[in-house]
């Protein structure tokens, strides 16, 4: 892509840059988070205990007097972490089932495709506990359960895609050149499938993180001690009507920007590498 | 001379729907599933060298019967022989690793739709190569990387396509050249039968020129045989020797080139060459229109000329039995009345 | 007829898009015009703007396109000053349109006749049995064998030649005074092309009804339009009756769109192409956007001040060139 046209999106939407941004912010806070945060994370001080933001203390400190403002950045590993490993998951899953229903289409995709109306049909909640009651409450156990919930979006999304390219004349001339069936699907096609699945996957992250802070903060995975933005603000919720009310917030906040920071870079993403869903 | 590509009454139908199921079929549907006939009893033959052209509307067939010919699609019936060998017996599945398959290659229609947009020129002009090329027999091993880029190169300079625009991705290509390396990729095996689908359809006729020279020559210096098809009678009549005209599934009538264009027997024939621009604001034409839609492929009247619904010199006969072309003339027409005076209306 | 005002004109128009490789000058001080009654072709290779041209003409260009001079008159109204009200009340009665693939340009949702019914209610006052009535004869009137039956199809169980049909006969329903056709007839069989423009210049004739025809295809323009005018980048570069253009072509550029374009009689050798590619609009052009493809080109080429200029001996025949045929 020239240089000019990339000036030209980013100034066409001007939250894109913002979204980088943020979303640099978030890396860099999940890889050195702990090594920058100003106190320890796990430091607990009580005569400090829920001291409002102070110079000291910038997000103030919770029940046992820990710096929320560390926890809070140290928190973004974990949150980010399980996000991400089912992001890849639910894609990696998500991608061979798409396109295999969509390549071969017929009785192959109608079962793919009634199997993951059944696994939509499933609430979050309900298949994690259902997953951490069977095989234990741990991390990776609420990443599969994120997984699963999110393999249908990368389904229908690949499956659509390689259902339109599975027609185009660049697939018969695969055929022609002596390429069968596999080669075809994930030499030939998958590239071309590629630019929409990240975008998904950027879109599908921030939707992703919620739902580990969600799981948290009703104590599945991740358990207190450790730095979590949704168990931080399961904590911090009791302080709200007592006055205390940065407890939860500033976790909540950090929450907040970096979903909407994933949404924005995924529509960004959107227009920059794949124009033809642009608006 | 024996023939290059022979057809010998290919047939092909598609089932329309689901097959009843079991279940359906304890409940007595034993109703026999709809049939549309894309293909219907079509022989010819194409000798080396040769050029044919064939002609129709959209949905005629002419897409089916490339596919046949390409071996991307199974037969209902009939005899597909290349070469003398019977092509038409391998399953269309099988047949990415059969021998022939190099010797058979095509050009596509839509110079964009058919190059990969995410391989360069050169990956997609070597992708013959890398899965088929091989050295010659007895050896017969995959060419060496080298080797691809050497042909690569050649295939390149055999269609005028600069070399520095082997690097490039189709998109960065304008509709010319994206249609040189369609050629090149087409050649690149040098294959004895090349299909030509509407080569030139996607180009504005400033480009269209040029490529139809190079096809030409192409032909010339290769030895290739060309199955041409087209809609554009006028591009027809400069590139092949002989023309056949499809309709709904069969061919109507065929030719040596100037014979069909001076005289076209069929009626149908007739309409296209009516429809063709004389390019002459003072000409006067002849004006045979076909006003209705054409009949339904979907499980034909077996005894009923195709052409009927359209026709303007149908007669009872034509409804009660089906003209086919006589195998033995040169200028064959599938028609009871083709020299019944055209009383063009 | 020359005394009076033209019922159709494209004057000095000119429109850039906005994109995101820049801007590009689409259009380049255009000027066209149709007579009452009249059909006229603009005949021009894909890029070549002219279907930019249609759209600015009748308000509908895409947003990213701007008008940057020029003025477009039809009858007694300045379509570019109009307001939207009362531009869409032209469009449709007097002003109407048909586009490539019909059967993307009608609604799918709803029976053919129901989409003729429409445009009536919006634009005549016909009491609502009145406008069905109208539709089934509007439909007959595109020779559509058992219109009232047909009414009831939707655009997805008829053939692109019948919705072609259907997209004329909901144009022609107000009885318009100008017929804008863009490639009407492309990506369509040959037979039902000829078809088609039949019909067309058929009722045109039948309705006193001026058509601007606008095609890549030569051959088209000469058998069905009295008048062609050929572009190129954005350029009109010569007009004049099909008869004039055919018989003495004066621009280099016309001459060889003849001689690229497979025609009855013609060989393969006398075949040529025009050598070179369609200007980059992005950048600078000169005065005649032709000229770093002509073989006539001379150093008087790049001086300012080309316009469309009647000739001393023919005044119908204008020609952009300084160096002619």
């Amino acid at each position: 892509m020239e240089r000019r046209e990339l000036v030209y999106l980013l100034k066409q939407n001007p939250l894109t840059p913002l979204a980088i941004i943020m979303f640099a912010v978030l890396v860099f806070a999940a890889l050195f988070g702990s090594v920058i945060s100003p106190h320890d994370p796990f430091a607990s001080n009580t005569a400090d205990a829920l001291q409002a933001p102070s110079l000291t203390y910038w997000f103030g400190t919770d029940q046992l007097g820990r710096d929320i403002f560390s926890r809070v950045l140290v928190g973004a590993q974990t949150d980010l972490g399980i996000a991400l490993a089912a992001v890849l998951l639910a894609a990696a899953v998500g991608t061979f089932l798409g396109a295999t229903a969509g390549f071969y289409g017929g009785r192959t995709d109608a079962t793919i495709g009634r199997f993951t109306d059944i696994v939509m049909a499933f609430p979050l909640f309900v298949l994690a506990m259902a997953i951490v009651a069977a095989l234990g409450n741990s991390v990776i156990n609420v990443v599969y359960a994120s997984a699963i919930i999110n393999m249908p979006f990368y389904v229908r999304v690949v499956r659509s895609e390689v259902a339109v390219l599975r027609g185009a004349g660049f697939v018969e001339a695969a055929r022609l050149s002596g390429n069968r069936n596999p080669r075809i699907l994930w030499l030939h096609i998958m590239p071309s499938v590629m630019p929409p699945l990240v975008v998904q996957m950027s879109l599908n992250m921030g939707w992703s993180m919620l739902n580990a802070a969600s799981l948290s903060f009703i104590g599945l995975g991740i358990r207190p001690p450790s730095p979590e933005w949704g168990i931080m603000v399961a904590d911090g919720a009791q302080y709200i009507i007592s006055g205390q009310w940065w407890v939860a917030f500033f976790p909540g906040l950090a929450l907040t920007l970096a979903v909407l920071c994933f949404n924005l870079l995924g529509d960004g993403l959107r227009d920059i590498i794949d124009p033809r869903q642009r608006k | 001379m024996t023939p290059l590509l022979s057809l010998d009454a290919v047939h092909k139908r598609f089932p329309l729907g689901e097959k009843p199921g079991l279940l359906a079929r304890a409940f007595g549907a034993n109703k026999p599933q709809s049939m549309l006939h894309a293909v219907e009893n079509v022989s010819f033959d194409l000798h080396p060298g040769e050029s044919i052209g064939l002609v129709g509307e959209s949905g005629c067939g002419k897409s089916t019967l490339v596919r046949l010919v390409t071996r991307l699609l199974d037969t209902s019936e009939g005899r597909i022989l290349f070469n003398e060998r019977h092509i038409g017996d391998v399953p269309a599945h099988d047949f990415a690793r059969h021998a022939e398959r190099a010797r058979i290659q095509q050009v596509f229609q839509d110079p964009t739709d058919s190059l990969n947009p995410r391989f360069t020129a050169f990956d997609c002009i070597a992708d013959p190569l890398r899965r088929l090329g091989a050295t010659p027999l007895p050896e017969a091993k995959p060419m060496s990387a080298a080797a691809v880029k050497a042909r690569v190169e050649e295939a390149a300079d055999q269609v005028s396509l600069p070399r520095a625009l082997l690097a490039r991705y189709p998109h960065q290509l304008s509709g010319g050249q994206k249609l040189r390396v369609g050629i090149a990729r087409g050649i690149a095996l040098k294959p004895q039968l090349l299909i030509l689908d509407e080569p030139t359809s996607a180009l504005d006729v400033s480009v269209q020129a040029v490529i139809l020279h190079l096809l030409a020559e192409l032909r010339r210096e290769l030895g290739l045989s060309y199955l041409f098809v087209s809609h554009d009678l006028n591009v027809v009549r400069l590139l092949c020797d002989r023309v056949m005209v499809m309709y709904l599934g069969k061919i109507v009538e065929s030719g040596p080139v100037e014979a069909v264009f001076a005289a076209p027997k069929h009626p149908y024939t007739q309409a296209l060459m009516a429809a063709v621009s004389k390019f002459d604001p003072d000409s006067g034409e002849t004006r045979i229109r076909l006003t209705d839609d054409p009949q339904s492929p979907i499980d034909p009247d077996p005894h009923c000329c195709r052409f009927y619904s359209r026709c303007y010199k149908k007669q009872r006969a034509c409804e009660q039995a089906m003209p086919e072309r006589d195998g033995k003339s040169v200028h064959q027409v599938a028609c009871f009345f083709p020299n019944r005076l055209d009383e063009a209306s | 007829m020359n005394d009076e005002k033209p019922l159709f004109e494209v004057t000095d128009l000119s429109v850039k898009f906005h994109t995101r490789l820049g801007e590009v000058a689409v259009l380049d001080h255009i000027h066209l015009n149709v007579g009452a009654g009249e059909t006229v072709a603009v005949v021009g290779e894909s890029g070549s703007g002219k279907s930019v041209m249609a759209f600015a003409a009748l308000g509908i260009l895409d947003p990213a396109g701007k008008v940057t001079s020029g003025s477009v008159r039809f009858a007694d109204h300045d379509l570019l000053t109009l307001r939207k009200a009362a531009l869409d009340d032209l469009r449709g009665r007097e002003l109407a349109m048909i586009f490539q693939a019909p059967r993307t340009a009608l609604n799918p949702i709803l029976p053919v006749g129901r989409q003729i019914e429409d445009v009536l209610a919006r634009h005549s006052d016909l009491s609502r049995s009145d406008r069905r009535d109208a539709a089934v004869a509007q439909l007959a009137s595109v020779k559509i064998t058992d219109p009232a039956k047909r009414y009831h199809n939707f655009p997805y169980e008829l053939s692109g030649g019948m919705c072609q049909r259907v997209m004329i006969a909901i144009a022609l329903a107000c009885k318009p005074r100008l017929l804008i056709a863009d490639e009407p007839t492309t990506g369509l069989d040959v037979t039902t092309q000829v078809v088609i423009m039949d019909l067309i210049a058929e009722l045109a004739a039948a309705n006193g009804m001026a058509t601007l025809l606008i095609t890549h295809d030569l051959g088209l323009a000469s058998d069905y339009c009295a008048r062609i005018a050929v572009m190129h980048a954005g350029q009109i570069l010569e007009s004049a009756s099909a008869r004039t253009l055919f018989k003495s072509p004066r621009h280099p550029y016309t001459a060889r769109l003849f001689a690229a374009t497979p025609r009855p009689g013609a060989t393969l050798e006398s075949l040529t192409s025009i050598p070179g590619q369609l200007p980059d609009l992005r950048q600078p052009q000169p005065p005649c956007r032709f000229s770093t493809r002509c073989e006539r080109v001379q150093p008087g080429c790049t001086e300012p001040g080309l316009v469309l200029t009647p000739m001393p001996t023919d005044s119908a025949h204008l020609l952009a060139c300084r160096n002619p045929l």
